[in-house]
């Protein structure tokens, strides 16, 4: 078991880092004299990073009166800190390989992951912290990355894991631990942690199936913990799991969420989830176009 | 005649007019493939959203609200209440699986 672990530990260490202008972004932020302008310079300087977030701020979920079309405006519309997580919801998706097993793919955890990310920034429009809303997307689109370890280097054991989870319609987390004795929370916080990323990420990605857990940030894990669950109800792209994962009542405390929060949240995440593909380039403007004319009825 | 239909209004017997090709390349059913609902089950697992299935001249394949046929409205219940498992007892998932059978049903489980 102990040469399991080791392997593991390897392997995340083995794994990309993330680009260089995520971390430049960050260190702007650090500097309280930093300006909109110098974080857009920055930016600026990877044009696919450039064209993904312009097209990210112009999109439905922004909702601006307006085109926006440099990056400076969007710095100055959306804020440097929504910014630099943008930065990483563009760029982490590029990281790592396209895989295809026999009961699962890399796109369906990607869709996935972004199901999760609407209803999670749609959430927590409904709950009335909207304010953060951006910060809330790239918690629930990065919350399961623990998995891309197990895509990236475990296939034999992942195998293993989905066809447990989905024979006796259990959670893929459920699941780990009897397969693998390790889950992907914990090689998920490893790999968070190795990238550098800001503690509500590292503990939402750590703690998002035991908010009560999380020290710090508990709302976000709570928050992601729901969405998860809610984006898997919804059939949005493929977790792993083999059945809804159930919630836990304290994330429903913390949260302060009820059924009456629900028809708001799940109509917006209807509307914004086809986008949020496009977004983050699953499909090109003509499918959109016919997915959002064959789904108009639903 | 063919028309591309989300994968939740797809029918056990509707004959695919297109091959269901996943977002890599990878085919998963050739035309010609009469779904079953294993098949369906598969594609909605595997997050396909959209088939192109045979549309002949006959009935639409898109539910009307409040008339579709009590088996095919107990399937789907059957199948998301399968899927949903114990988690569909908590109040918030509930209305979760209320929206989703909704929304496969076209509006006739409200009904």
């Amino acid at each position: 078991m102990r040469d399991q672990v080791d392997k593991i530990v390897k392997r995340i260490h083995d794994l990309p880092t993330l680009p260089l202008v995520y971390k430049r972004v960050s260190d702007l932020l650090r500097n309280p004299y930093t300006s909109a302008s110098d974080v857009a310079a920055v930016v600026s300087e990877d044009q696919v990073i450039t064209t993904k977030l312009l097209r990210l701020v112009n999109s439905a979920h922004y909702g601006f009166p307006e085109k926006v079309e440099t990056i400076n405006r969007a710095v100055s519309l959306v804020g440097m800190q929504a910014v630099k997580d943008l930065v990483l919801a563009t760029t982490v998706m590029d990281l790592f390989h396209d895989h295809q097993l026999e009961n699962w793919t890399t796109a369906e955890f990607w869709r996935h992951s972004l199901g999760t990310a609407v209803t999670t920034s749609a959430l927590a429009k409904t709950l009335g912290y909207g304010d953060e809303a951006e910060e809330y997307f790239v918690a629930g689109l990065i919350h399961d990355i623990g998995k891309i370890v197990w895509m990236e280097h475990f296939h034999v054991e992942l195998y293993e894991v989905l066809s447990l989870a989905h024979e006796k319609r259990i959670t893929m987390f459920e699941a780990e631990q009897k397969v693998m004795n390790f889950t992907h929370a914990r090689a998920g916080r490893m790999l968070a942690k190795r990238w550098g990323l800001p503690e509500r990420l590292v503990e939402t990605i750590a703690w998002h199936h035991d908010p009560r857990l999380a020290d710090k940030h508990p709302r976000y894990a709570a928050t992601v913990h729901i969405a998860d669950a809610v984006a898997n109800g919804m059939h949005l792209g493929s977790s792993g799991n083999g059945c809804v994962p159930a919630l836990r009542p304290e994330a429903i405390e913390m949260t302060g969420i009820g059924p009456h929060h629900l028809p708001d949240a799940l109509a917006a995440v209807h509307a914004e989830y086809k986008d949020a593909l496009v977004m983050l380039s699953f499909w090109d403007e003509d499918e959109k176009n016919e997915v959002a004319d064959d789904l108009a009825n639903v | 005649m063919a028309k591309k239909i989300p994968t939740g209004r797809a029918r056990v017997g509707d004959v695919l007019a297109e091959p269901v090709v996943h977002g890599e390349g990878q085919m998963l059913l050739v035309a010609g493939t009469e779904l079953g609902e294993q098949h369906l089950e598969m594609l909605r697992q595997r997050g396909v959203l959209l088939v192109t299935v045979v549309d002949e001249d006959g009935p639409p394949t898109t539910p009307t609200p409040g008339t579709l046929d009590p088996d095919e409205l107990k399937r789907i219940v059957l199948e998301e209440g399968r899927w949903f498992g114990e988690a569909r007892k908590d109040p918030i998932l509930s209305e979760v699986f209320r929206w989703v059978v909704s929304s496969r049903t076209g509006g006739a489980a409200d009904a």
